[in-house]
């Protein structure tokens, strides 16, 4: 969590802001590989059709 | 106000709107190469799991078997590969929803695999397919058939109906709904919205409480309705009865027309009259989810199960009433439809009874000598 936020005040403070998509992004995908590693798939077996 | 100016000007609300747009971009890119999500709907078609071999490490149900392994062939049901001389096999194929997918039992547990190997020891080159997928209604069967059942033309459909379609107020203007509209035609293409459209779907199915669960009949609770609230409860139903109807007549001259013939299941419930002679409970006033209890639930499910009869009755299809054959115990069940590995044996056990007698009158060429 600190990490985020040390990269958060170094682009605010250096005004890099095209890097905000790109930390955003490999936080997703961070999150998306740990979601395929546990039993929270389940959620998206059981689809009303 | 010089700076909340510069900040609105149009050079920042580009480079936000860019960043924005590089984000979903990214993030879409990324879904398309890896998508961790095991969702088998893309917008309004039906994605098959093939060759995928799944083992579950189960810790959170003690009434379902510790290591389940699923795996699914390469047409994306589960069972045995599909033969090169499928036309002259003794082909079935089960169709439904969990309830026929039996997504928490191995492979060999499952009603459709225990009856492929009871029909074996009458009949001769039998060949069995589950193609139950978690959470279809009659809807989804019909999309399954039109895009993979017809192409495959098994001899014979089981269909286990019922359980997906109670209360599917979202199926009656189905075809006017969002993923028909221009827009979502561009949209349902896209890996992050149909994340959205699965996850909305998968909360419908939490609402309306169908979902797999660990019900401890002992420990669960009692709720109870009056008969003027359960009445009116019932009434709201009406119109998603007709619709139901009308898909089910529907998927039936569906699948005669492509020359497979169709079986109806109705689809059985632990709850309803009576004690479960596992735990004492009163499977009458047991609480379930979604404000129901035992009773209601039972008589909310016999409303789709009568149509099925009568509809079974109008178009002379025949109907294996489950409901009415499996007894109520929880020694099949590990909530109110799910079933255990005993209750999946019991249910091919009653569908393999029935069906014994039209199979040797229908298909005579297949029933081994002395049986």
């Amino acid at each position: 969590m600190e990490l985020i936020r040390d990269l958060f005040s170094f682009i605010a403070g250096r005004k890099k802001w095209w890097l905000a998509p790109v930390i955003i992004v490999l936080l997703i995908l961070g999150i998306l590989i740990v979601i395929g590693g546990s039993s929270a798939l389940s959620p998206f077996i059981y689809t009303l059709f | 106000m010089r700076r909340v100016r510069k900040l609105l000007s149009l050079k920042n609300i580009g480079y936000v709107l860019f960043l924005v747009l590089f984000t979903i971009l990214a993030l879409e890119v990324m879904l398309r190469l890896y998508n961790p999500f095991a969702s088998r709907l893309r917008g309004d078609k039906i994605m098959l799991p093939v060759n995928r071999v799944h083992h579950i490490e189960n810790d959170h149900n003690p009434r379902l078997d510790k290591y389940i392994l699923r795996t699914t062939n390469s047409l994306g049901f589960r069972g045995p590969e599909k033969p090169n001389d499928l036309e002259n096999r003794l082909s079935i194929v089960t169709v439904g929803g969990s309830t026929t997918e039996c997504y928490y039992l191995s492979d060999d547990k499952t009603w459709s695999a225990v009856l492929m190997r009871d029909l074996e020891s009458s009949f001769e080159r039998v060949w069995l397919n589950n193609a139950g997928l978690d959470g279809h209604s009659t809807f989804g069967h019909q999309i399954l058939l039109d895009d993979f059942l017809v192409r495959l033309r098994p001899k014979i459909i089981l269909y286990l109906v019922g359980a997906n379609d109670v209360g599917r107020e979202d199926l009656v203007d189905y075809d006017e709904s969002i993923i028909d509209r221009p827009l979502a035609n561009v949209l349902k293409k896209s890996e992050i919205f149909n994340i959205y459209l699965n996850y909305h779907r998968a909360e419908a199915a939490r609402r309306l409480g169908v979902k797999h669960e660990h019900l401890d009949f002992a420990r669960v609770g009692t709720r109870d309705l009056s008969t003027d609230e359960m009445d009116r409860i019932l009434a709201q139903h009406n119109q998603w009865l007709k619709d139901f109807r009308t898909r089910l007549l529907r998927l039936i001259e569906s699948t005669k027309a492509a020359g497979i013939e169709p079986i109806l299941l109705t689809q059985p419930t632990v709850v309803g009259v009576g004690v479960d002679p596992e735990t004492g409970a009163d499977l009458k006033k047991i609480a379930l989810s979604a404000g129901s209890n035992g009773e209601l639930y039972w008589r909310t499910l016999e409303l789709y199960n009568q149509q099925t009869r009568e509809i079974g009755r109008a178009t002379n299809t025949t109907v294996i009433d489950l409901a009415v054959e499996m007894p109520k115990s929880t020694e099949f069940y590990y909530d109110a439809i799910h079933f255990t590995n005993a209750g999946a044996a019991r249910v091919a056990s009653v569908i393999a009874k029935d069906i014994r007698l039209y199979l040797k009158s229908n298909y005579s060429e297949y029933v081994k000598l002395g049986s």
